[in-house]
């Protein structure tokens, strides 16, 4: 997620946006999408497909459009994009899981092994480091990714979207449907195996 | 209790942001254009529709920058009328005007002193003594007292026009047989 990009929309809120959009000032929809078009990486590696992660990020802001007539600042708009997206996401498994008579856990390690495309195949070398460290750094990069994978998809989300936004743990509980303490005991639990499966010295200090 | 959840909060805050500078690590990516320009159509077709949903839509475009500019126009109308009035009304009647015409207004009084050096010796020395009295107090005002003949005029004051015009000639006469050269000395004191 990025916001000010220098635009002339810098200094207003997502939710003033949106009203105006409300308005029907086309711009700063766009304004506002902007700031939230850098969620490619974030939407398929939670749905472990770069296809899948475009139909829902589409999903989304067609939803959002759609109910652009009733919008109102009742909560923050990262919130509410958010909220729809996860709402899609747990749709989307769902559907599957009844399809395939898989759970929704099980649905999702089969996503991941039938479509070898990889979120993260695009890391490339930084070259303000060293060579060693641009290795290491892939090295610790994948290290992160196979330990992000094998978390469930609830730890994962929760995870993800405290490392993605910065919400807190209210705002996370509230895109999730579920309390503050669940947010957190997920949180700890995905942390807690995310060490047993990344070297400390990735963590840098 | 709410400490114990405070110091779980900051260990858990830790821990993320341990995890955090990792993942911060990896490349941010945007959707493709043809996502975006799939998305803005949508956008613009639903803010299209949306206004042309709204019945004479145009005419409430319309009708705010004309509310304004007729407020404006109403504003501006009253803040004039609110300056000019009383100039306008001052060029009429104005309290200066009055106050001549008054019965100890100075051209009454004036007139009376006229009519007073009128009945002594012309180039006496009371005579001479009382008109330069007169020029001292009214020299300066002949030309002033003039300018104001024609707009009473004007205005249909036409018996207090007759009358400072009477008074500016007796003036006139009283101080030309005195010093030909008086408006000279009225006008440039040096």
């Amino acid at each position: 997620m990025s916001h000010g990009d220098g635009s002339r929309f810098d200094r207003i809120s997502d939710a003033a946006l949106m009203l105006r959009y409300k308005e029907g000032d086309v711009d700063a929809f766009n304004g506002l999408y902007q700031r939230y078009s850098d969620l490619k990486g974030y939407i398929s590696f939670l749905v472990k497909s770069e296809s899948l992660a475009e139909d829902i990020f589409q999903e989304t802001w067609i939803r959002i459009i759609k109910a652009s007539d009733r919008y109102k600042e009742t909560a923050t708009f990262k919130t509410y994009f958010f909220t729809i997206m996860h709402r899609l996401i747990v749709d989307h498994f769902r559907k599957s899981s009844t399809r395939n008579e898989q759970s929704i856990y099980d649905q999702q390690l089969t996503d991941s092994d039938s479509e070898n495309e990889d979120p993260f195949s695009n890391i490339s070398m930084n070259p303000e480091k060293t060579p060693e460290k641009s290795v290491q750094l892939l090295e610790c990069l994948q290290y992160l990714k196979t330990a992000l994978s094998s978390l469930p998809l609830e730890q994962r989300e929760s995870l993800l979207l405290k490392l993605e936004t910065s919400m807190s743990y209210e705002e996370i509980g509230e895109v999730l449907d579920v309390g503050r303490e669940a947010v957190k005991s997920r949180l700890r639990y995905a942390v807690k195996k995310l060490k047993l499966s990344v070297p400390e010295e990735c963590y840098g200090d | 209790m709410a400490t114990r959840d405070s110091h779980d909060d900051v260990e858990l805050d830790a821990s993320v942001s341990k995890v955090e500078s990792l993942y911060q690590e990896l490349p941010k990516e945007e959707f493709s254009k043809e996502v975006e320009g799939k998305i803005m159509k949508v956008a613009r077709e639903h803010a299209s529709s949306r206004r042309a949903a709204q019945p004479n839509w145009w005419i409430q475009f319309i009708r705010r920058p004309v509310v304004a500019v007729a407020g404006a126009i109403l504003v501006i109308s009253a803040i004039m009328y609110g300056v000019q009035r009383p100039a306008f009304v001052g060029k009429i009647d104005p309290p200066d005007f009055q106050q001549l015409f008054e019965d100890d207004g100075p051209i009454t009084r004036l007139a009376g002193k006229i009519d007073s050096v009128n009945k002594m010796v012309p180039a006496s020395k009371k005579w001479n003594d009382e008109v330069d009295k007169l020029m001292k107090e009214a020299g300066n005002k002949v030309l002033d007292y003039e300018s104001m003949v024609v707009p009473l005029e004007e205005k249909g004051k036409t018996a207090d026009a007759e009358a400072l015009r009477k008074l500016t000639g007796d003036l006139r006469q009283l101080f030309e047989q005195r010093d030909p050269n008086w408006i000279n000395k009225i006008t440039d004191p040096n």
